[in-house]
């Protein structure tokens, strides 16, 4: 057992590598923005990211021309996680609203290995900046709230947020929210950073949204929300420019308040109030679906129902399932999940029933229906699902106990504790593999040793061999390259040109062309290197006559040729001796 | 002339090897035979001669805890249980006869928190953790080769992943190795162990312990050893009635 779980660990192993070097293949790209709804004055973060791959690419987005698009850098990310291995690039660009309306941004299309991959769209509310916001602009640091409804009925999601202005730099900062009112405020989503610019003056922004929620009707008055900070001060030095200027900040605690807010809140109307109504507020729907909708007496079927939406989602209620002839039914717990989006609460709730036609025939299931107020259209609506056929056909011939074993069958039997009788140890190990000492053991420690060396061994040994071979790659090019440094030297040599320096260049060139040391050499070394590496005898001594007539030069301080003619015949040596020495 | 004296050599020691290999399981043989008879001191008298005749093995030990455990012996059965896990950890045998062995023990030990990667490392054997090492040295030094010629996307993923498996075989083996070579407990095997103060029979005497009680050794004094049992236990005990579990 324990080796089988071992097998299988190791197997996993080797199939987290081997996807694991698979998996960076897959591509594809999505479309992000910070927020969905901004004032025109607001930046939005506009992320693309391209998955798959990690050399940039450049995205095409469709919809921005009501905006102006600021680049605000790449980055790549790499993960591992359970051994599934990631790579995308994250390109951030920064979108300023030209005017106000609803646009739709994307879809972006990326160019990958010749391949056009299109992202997803979205769209974004513009809308005019706060008054209030206008109005505060000449502070360094404001707070604004607003409302998403000023009016709006009991049990409608309002939503309740706080925009935090700031031009200087703060620390420590602490939100007091307005409370013991009657209403409930709950944060929803994490708290967006942006930048905006408010009658000219560019302003980081910290917003904040709260679901209201309040059981009380009437006219609220909200009071202010404060935020508490710490204002971060520079001190002047006494000298303009010092390194010690940032050490020398000072924090002073401030505190800001925004406007209070008024909310009515109405009674849902009496009138045309559907006698099922639970009190659901907001937009909802309903499903409902029968697997197998054929099937044989006494065998059972599932009717699955879903009610899901968004508004106050957690009084979704529980549908009830009528009584129904010569059906039985068990019902499921039912499953609800409620989510927090910047939309507002969405939820949806999943309930299940087995059925268990007991006689032949033709069966109507549903409709079922759901009854909420809309808060779009102010007004009562119910939803209903489509009336369902569940055809049952006869069985094989049971009895009434046969047709509950299915039912039993399904459900889990009592479990009992197996006990002792008496304890005893489990006998000797007494086959051939008893006497079996393990491979590891077997080896000796010099020979585990070896074996763990042997691979570093191996890789030193490759790295030195294809350094070596770099190398003698790098000596080979300088050597054909010898003659043409040769003459580009000879060339920039300064007018007049003088005979040392001459000869000194000619050296070299024979020391790089030869793939010597670069020591200093006489005519008679020179004639003996070029005779061992293959030049012509005529060469070589030809060589070894100029080098001495240079030399003579150049200890004598006289020369019985013309300068020029001196280069010439030294180009044209150089020029024959590239061509003679083989590479 | 030469050849033939090799081939000599060669017949001669493979004979003597073979030799040897047939008497240790001759031996085997009779020692099970002698369990099986009930003959319990004759079996451990034999398996012990099979041990020191060639490598112990950690089917070797299971018997010898087995038959020390039907002479009623707890301390020494548990102990040759333990050094029976230092090479057969994951057989069932021995995890049911050690389990059953250590509940008849007097002493409620310590309760020690069970470190979840170190109670999964304990389930494999220690030449399975060096095989699985050696794959990813291989695997690690073979791939970095690789990148010596060709520098790839593929090549560069497969390096990431070979470096962190290499890392954890190579820690895991580690850890293993070191838990076995220095594994400092010791096992009571007498039925009853005076803990004193000191490494003296006059020294007060602080608690005793009982057979098949495991306690962590620390130094050697005389005939004395320093151990410890719990966090608040400690003292010398004679050396006869303590046994380390670690024999190499």
């Amino acid at each position: 057992m324990i080796y089988n779980h071992k097998i299988y660990i190791t197997l996993c192993v080797m199939i987290m590598l081997a996807w694991a070097t698979v998996s960076g293949a897959s591509t594809g790209v999505s479309l992000h923005l910070d927020r969905s709804s901004v004032t025109q004055t607001d930046a939005i973060k506009m992320t693309i990211k391209v998955s798959g791959t990690q050399s940039a690419v450049t995205p095409r987005v469709a919809g921005l021309q009501n905006f102006r698009v600021e680049s605000g850098g790449t980055s790549s990310n790499f993960s591992m996680v359970n051994g599934q291995v990631s790579s995308s690039i994250d390109q951030t660009y920064y979108l300023y609203p030209k005017r106000e309306g609803k646009f739709t941004i994307g879809p972006a299309v990326v160019n990958i290995n010749g391949k056009n991959l299109r992202s997803n769209a979205v769209t974004v509310t513009v809308s005019k900046q706060a008054s209030d916001a206008r109005q505060q602009s000449h502070q360094p640091v404001f707070v604004t709230v607003s409302l998403s409804d000023t009016s709006a009925y009991v049990g409608q999601t309002i939503f309740y947020t706080v925009k935090f202005y700031y031009s200087v730099a703060v620390r420590n900062l602490g939100i007091v929210l307005p409370e013991g009112q009657g209403f409930l405020l709950k944060q929803v989503g994490k708290p967006a950073e942006y930048s905006s610019n408010v009658k000219g003056k560019q302003y980081k922004v910290i917003e904040i949204r709260h679901a209201l929620t309040t059981e009380k009707t009437g006219t609220f008055n909200i009071p202010p929300t404060v935020m508490k900070m710490n204002v971060l001060q520079k001190q002047r030095s006494r000298h303009n420019f010092s390194v010690f200027d940032n050490f020398f900040t000072s924090s002073r605690p401030h505190s800001v308040q925004s406007q209070p807010v008024k909310l009515t809140i109405s009674p849902l109307p009496e009138s045309n109030q559907p006698a099922d109504f639970a009190g659901l507020v907001g937009e909802f729907s309903i499903q409902a679906s029968l697997d197998p909708q054929k099937t044989e007496s006494g065998e059972s079927t599932t009717l699955s129902l879903e009610i899901s939406g968004t508004g106050n989602v957690q009084l979704m209620p529980d549908i009830s399932m009528p009584e129904m002839d010569n059906i039985k039914v068990y019902s499921d717990k039912p499953e609800i999940s409620i989510n927090e989006t910047a939309a507002g609460f969405t939820g949806k709730k999943m309930m299940k029933w087995a059925l268990v036609p007991q006689k032949a025939g033709n069966y109507a299931i549903g409709p079922f229906s759901l009854s909420f107020f809309s808060s779009k259209n102010d007004q009562y609506k119910t939803i209903s699902t489509q009336k369902m056929n569940l055809i049952v056909t006869p069985g094989k011939q049971q009895t009434t106990e046969s047709q509950i074993k299915p039912l039993a069958q399904s459900l889990p039997p009592i479990k009992k504790e197996v006990k002792f009788f008496q304890r005893d140890i489990l006998p000797v190990h007494d086959h051939s593999d008893a006497l079996q000492i393990n491979s590891y053991y077997r080896m000796s420690r010099w020979q585990r040793w070896i074996m763990i060396f042997f691979p570093p061994l191996v890789y030193l040994l490759v790295v030195v061999f294809f350094f070596r071979k770099t190398r003698l790659k790098i000596e080979k090019l300088t050597a054909k390259k010898a003659l043409v440094q040769f003459y580009k030297k000879l060339s920039k040599l300064q007018s007049p040109k003088n005979v040392p320096e001459m000869l000194k260049l000619f050296y070299q060139f024979l020391n790089q062309r030869l793939q010597l040391s670069g020591g200093t050499l006489t005519p008679d070394e020179v004639q003996k290197i070029l005779t061992d590496a293959g030049i012509a005898k005529e060469m070589s001594n030809e060589t070894h006559a100029l080098l001495n007539s240079l030399e003579a030069s150049v200890y004598t301080g006289q020369t019985d040729q013309d300068i020029d003619v001196l280069e010439t015949s030294i180009r044209e040596l150089a020029k024959k001796l590239d061509k003679g020495i083989k590479s | 002339m030469k050849k033939i004296c090799i081939i000599i050599c060669a017949l001669f020691i493979g004979g003597h090897a073979m030799a040897e290999n047939g008497q240790r399981l001759n031996d085997f043989v009779q020692a099970n035979a002698a369990y099986t008879n009930g003959d319990y001191q004759k079996a451990i008298d034999l398996y012990q001669k099979v041990i020191q005749n060639g490598h112990p093995t950690g089917s070797l030990y299971f018997n010898l805890g087995n038959c020390y455990y039907r002479l009623d012996q707890i301390g020494w059965a548990i102990l040759y249980y333990e050094r029976a896990m230092h090479y057969i950890p994951d057989d069932p045998d021995l995890l049911f006869n050690l389990k059953h062995a250590r509940s008849q023990v007097e002493d409620q030990p310590d309760q020690k928190t069970s470190i979840p990667l170190k109670s999964t490392l304990n389930q494999f054997r220690l030449s399975e953790l060096f095989w699985f090492m050696m794959i990813c040295h291989i695997g690690f030094w073979g791939i970095l080769i690789v990148r010596r010629f060709h520098r790839s996307e593929w090549s560069y993923y497969t390096f990431v992943v070979l470096s962190i498996v290499w890392a954890i075989s190579l820690v895991s083996f580690l850890v293993k190795w070191y838990d076995i070579y220095y594994d400092h407990r010791g096992i009571v095997v007498s039925q009853k162990a005076v803990v004193r103060a000191g490494p003296d029979e006059k020294e007060t005497a602080l608690f005793e312990l009982h057979a098949g009680s495991i306690v962590g050794c620390e130094r050697n004094e005389d005939n004395w050893r320093l151990i410890q049992f719990a966090s608040d236990k400690r003292g010398w005990a004679r050396m006869d009635h303590i046994e380390p579990i670690r024999n190499f």
